[in-house]
């Protein structure tokens, strides 16, 4: 039984931006924030938009990283930069879509992501959209979304960023970015390699109590990737993005902490390579807007050099949004795939074509009030999917020294089994349905502006039941997956934040709470001990306080993060210890001419906490990582 | 100048020891958890694969409940850290075999305190069993790249060294062991075989069955009994239970049943023969089959049914069938105790996958 567990499981914002005034003295780049295509249709939702500031201080990061730092959703790694999985609003790993350009990018084979395979420093953009969106997304989108993007910058001439960081572990990372183009074209090239040894000590004891410092072996990580754009502007009306991304994350895998000094530590890896390639086109009419893309993915896993997991994907993508009138806007569109995957396991003449059409509406009765509807369905071989409805409404004030919305949305939300629920040998069933998901959510956002500062404040409600959620059980002599769990999650989120000028000075500080209540409602049997418990590796507290002080050229940030107690697997007999973790930075810019140069520091984990976030994988103490950044010709936009 | 920086330190401070303040003021102290007793059974709670969260449990037949993470517990909070695929006892001593982290914890019996934990020469290891002065212990060894294990061996432990001095070879995938005779019987799983081991001169003969061998157990009457499965390398038509002599090494009769799943238990007189078995497809329930070992058949209608059964055991002294659930691994396992008639007495909560008794 053990065995087949194996195979199974190896196959198995802060939304405050830092300043968005410029005033005379503070001098900074400027921030850019950029839209969303589908944001209109969901105007109900939470949407927490990253900032160009946050991407360049947490350049050599990952997704995971910027979840951390700047949202209170959970992010769970199994080791320091090893495999990261989400779990936001209480929900499972596979309960959260993430999106480049509107592709889904969660393995078919597990329904999950890995966190740290998504490297910053490719993306002008990053939106966490809070609750359940299937209606707009389709699959996956439950517990939340997240989009990763770019978006034409249109620049005359050439822009170059070069980035270098090296910090503690042996991590090494670069960049280089291109821009060039003349305001018709446009071409902007990212790549980057990082390195990180990942050799940390960490302490234990031994059988009889004495303490040990224990260097971290088998954890190395060494990704690179790149993304290539070329953006052209068609006529007066049309636009065409060819993009691709190449990406390639070698990872050993972090084993559990050594229970002795002498301990053998035994070496697992993962090799995990990607290509995405998409064309969109998109041609504004008088009153629409068409959007087309093809693109081609191709997913490719490698296991301790044996077992392989790839998929290759060709995907076509249509929709149109037409201003039916000034408060009409009506968005329709279709969706479809085509799948081949290859895995050991399934069967070898196995393709899958799956499609969607979706249907959204944005209406406004007035200057304050907005409606919005979505519907979308997915349609796959054998396996029953919903329709998926959602519907929301925002009421907006502006003022000149006051903003205030309050929204509301309730949606269904569903997750398609993934490829091993389905084609597993013969232990994958076709007739599983999919997961489904119900939420409700309220929230309230309010902006007051002052002579020299402002105040914001965010708070949101939510309710959640995930039903149907797959789980995998011994069936017969084997394991197979059934429609199995049920989960109730409720939840309330808070976001503040406070900035302020003044001559030479900005100041901002803020904070994020998170409350999530996340309970098993039904098990794996009908005595599941463990039903009425708070899920596994899900915090019900998760707060950030942050502070940035800006003086002249200089930055100093400081940033308090929280993950509250979480259960293991064993939700009864296993607590996993809270933590709080503080790191600081220090950058200077330095303008010279149209260029700047950049220089960080930061210090992480600044009081050396010894923590873990997956029980018995050791985590680095204190630790530092120096950047700088070299913009040329930074002002030639 | 300065006084720029007088505003920056208090705010600091001010987040720090505030943020500090707030999330570090509710660490629960544990109370000293009361050793369990003399008497009683340890059950082993497997963990989850690459989560380190094996652990033991204690029942207590007297007070009918059960005491979690008593090896933690015992050790001011130093965890066994690995899968535990099961405990061998013998003279005072618990042996702790940790099949991902390929070491053999010894902790007292008495206290449950950490001894040893030798890992040279031990590669996945699974079960034991002691003649004088040796422990042997099957090891699966690594895997090869098809999962085959082409490379499994019997451990020799010098006790009172508590270090591996030797190896013997056996088949592949070697599960249960049980000496009888000066004889070692192992249960090559992964192949269709019992290797027989004469201890004299470390001489093996094969003896070859019609699906794969799992555990055995003695019926006081010179035979030892095998559980049969199917096996999942190579589909065995038919899984089931069958006796071999010990002395003569002379096969009794295969009887079949469905799907036997391999854990299996026996009672005091040797008579009765619990085996854990598993409906069939798409049934997803378990059952344990009451086996009589003198007209050699099953009982038509099973003793005990359930969702997840993963193992079972019989207290000889008190005539208690002690059966664990394993949750499919998703969360904390149960266990449920019966008389001998099948009748429910108990059920408790123990760690993650229990997967064996130890009555001590």
């Amino acid at each position: 039984m053990r065995f087949r567990l194996l195979v199974l499981s190896l196959t198995c914002l802060s939304y405050v931006t830092i300043s968005q005034a410029q005033t005379d003295t503070v001098e900074l780049d400027e921030v850019v924030i950029e839209g969303l295509s589908f944001e209109k249709f969901a105007t109900g939702s939470k949407i927490r938009k990253s900032d160009s500031l946050q991407l360049i201080s947490l350049g050599q990061g990952t997704l995971s990283d910027y979840m951390r730092q700047n949202t209170t959703v959970y992010i769970r790694e199994q080791g320091n930069k090893m495999l990261a999985s989400v779990s936001f609003r209480g929900t499972g790993a596979s309960h959260t879509g993430v999106f480049w350009h509107g592709i889904n990018l969660n393995s078919l084979s597990l329904g999950t992501s890995d966190f740290n395979g998504y490297p910053l420093f490719l993306f002008d953009n990053i939106a966490v959209q809070y609750g359940g969106a299937s209606s707009i997304h389709g699959s996956d989108a439950i517990g939340g979304s997240i989009h990763l993007g770019s978006t034409p910058h249109w620049i005359k001439g050439s822009k170059f960023h070069i980035r270098q960081d090296v910090g503690s572990f042996g991590n090494v990372f670069s960049g280089i970015k291109v821009n060039i183009g003349n305001s018709k074209w446009e071409s902007k090239t990212s790549i980057f390699n990082r390195i990180l040894k990942n050799n940390f000590t960490y302490g234990i004891k031994d059988r009889l109590g004495d303490p040990y410092e224990i260097e971290q072996e088998n954890a190395e990580v060494h990704n690179y990737g790149l993304i290539q754009e070329f953006n052209r502007k068609i006529a007066h009306n049309g636009y065409l993005s060819m993009k691709g991304w190449y990406g390639k994350n070698d990872h050993q895998i972090q084993p559990l902490m050594v229970t002795s000094p002498d301990q053998v530590q035994t070496g697992d890896e993962i090799k995990d390579e990607n290509l995405r390639l998409i064309g969109e086109y998109e041609h504004y009419f008088d009153n629409s807007i068409l959007s087309s893309s093809v693109a081609y993915v191709w997913d490719y896993q490698l296991f301790n050099q044996s077992d392989v997991i790839e998929t290759k994907r060709l995907i076509g993508n249509i929709s149109d949004e037409i201003s039916i009138s000034n408060a009409t806007i009506l968005r329709a569109g279709a969706n479809t795939q085509y799948i081949v995957p290859n895995v050991w396991s399934y069967a070898e003449s196995l393709t899958e074509w799956r499609s969607d059409i979706f249907v959204s509406i944005d209406q406004s009765f007035n200057e304050n009030w907005h409606i919005n509807a979505n519907v979308r369905k997915t349609f796959v071989p054998f396996t029953s999917s919903p329709i998926a409805p959602s519907l929301s409404a925002s009421y907006v004030i502006n003022k000149p020294l006051t903003d205030l919305t309050f929204r509301a949305r309730a949606e269904r939300s569903y997750r398609v089994p993934t490829f091993n629920d389905r084609y597993w040998g013969d232990q994958g069933r076709m007739d599983l349905s999919s997961e489904n998901g119900y939420s409700m959510e309220i929230g309230h956002n309010i902006k007051q502006r002052f002579r020299q500062s402002s105040i914001e404040f965010d708070v949101s409600g939510y309710y959640m039941i995930v039903d149907d959620w797959i789980a995998w059980k011994p069936a017969g002599n084997l394991w197979r997956p059934f429609n199995q769990k049920k989960v109730e999650a409720t939840g309330i989120e808070l976001n503040g934040n406070y900035t302020m000028s003044m001559h030479e000075w900005m100041l901002e500080i803020g904070g994020m709470y998170a409350y999530n209540r996340s309970i098993l409602r039904e098990g794996i049997t009908d005595d599941d001990p463990a039903v009425g418990y708070q899920l596994p590796y899900t915090p019900r507290h998760r707060a950030i306080l942050f502070a940035n002080i800006i003086y002249k050229k200089y930055r100093f940030s400081i940033n308090d993060n929280y993950t509250g107690q979480r259960y293991g697997i064993d939700v009864i007999n296993e607590e996993v210890d809270h933590y709080l973790l503080t790191d600081i930075g220090l950058s200077k810019n330095f303008s010279i001419g149209k260029h700047q140069i950049s220089v960080e520091g930061q210090l992480l984990n600044v009081f050396d906490v010894e923590y873990q976030n997956v029980n018995r994988y050791a985590m680095p103490g204190r630790n530092y990582v120096l950047s700088i950044n070299f913009l040329i010709n930074n002002n030639d936009e | 100048m300065m006084s720029d920086m007088n505003i920056v330190r208090p705010l600091f401070f001010l987040l720090v020891i505030g943020m500090t303040a707030i999330f570090s003021s509710c660490d629960k102290g544990k109370g000293d958890e009361d050793l369990p007793k003399k008497t009683g059974v340890l059950i082993t709670n497997e963990g989850n694969f690459s989560f380190g969260n094996g652990s033991v449990s204690f029942y207590d037949e007297e007070s009918m409940t059960v005491t979690n993470n008593v090896i933690k517990n015992a050790n001011d909070g130093a965890e066994i850290g690995a899968l535990v695929q099961s405990i061998y006892q013998h003279d005072g001593i618990g042996y702790l075999l940790c099949n991902d982290t390929d070491k053999i914890e010894f902790f007292s019996l008495d206290n449950y305190r950490f001894l040893a934990n030798p890992e040279d020469n031990i590669a996945v290891p699974r079960y034991m069993t002691v003649v004088g002065d040796k422990g042997y212990v099957t090891c699966w060894g690594p895997y090869d790249d098809n999962y085959g294990l082409p490379d499994s061996y019997i451990a020799v432990l010098d006790l009172a060294a508590k270090l591996v001095v030797d190896t013997l070879d056996c088949g592949s995938g070697p599960e249960g062991i049980f000496a009888l005779n000066n004889k070692l019987f192992v249960a090559n799983s992964f192949e269709t075989t019992v290797s027989v081991i004469d201890l004299s001169d470390h001489s093996e003969t094969k003896i070859n069955f019609d699906a794969a061998p799992q555990y055995l157990v003695p019926d006081g009457q010179g035979n030892i009994w095998i559980s049969l499965a199917s096996g999942w390398l190579f589909p065995a038509e038919k899984s089931g239970i069958q006796s071999i002599n010990a002395s003569t090494l002379e096969k009794g009769s295969f009887v079949h049943t469905l799907d036997v799943e391999g854990a299996m238990a026996i009672n005091a007189t040797g008579e009765k023969i619990y085996l854990l078995t598993a409906q069939i497809y798409p049934e997803t329930g378990t059952a344990i089959l009451e086996f009589n070992t003198s007209t050699k058949s099953f009982v038509e209608e099973p003793l005990i049914t359930g969702d997840n059964f993963y193992g079972i055991g019989y207290n000889v002294t008190t005539d208690k069938i002690y059966v664990s659930d394993s949750k499919a691994f998703s969360g904390p396992g149960q266990i449920y105790v019966y008389d001998a008639t099948g009748m429910l007495l108990n059920d408790q909560v123990t760690g993650i996958g229990p997967n064996g008794f130890v009555f001590k």
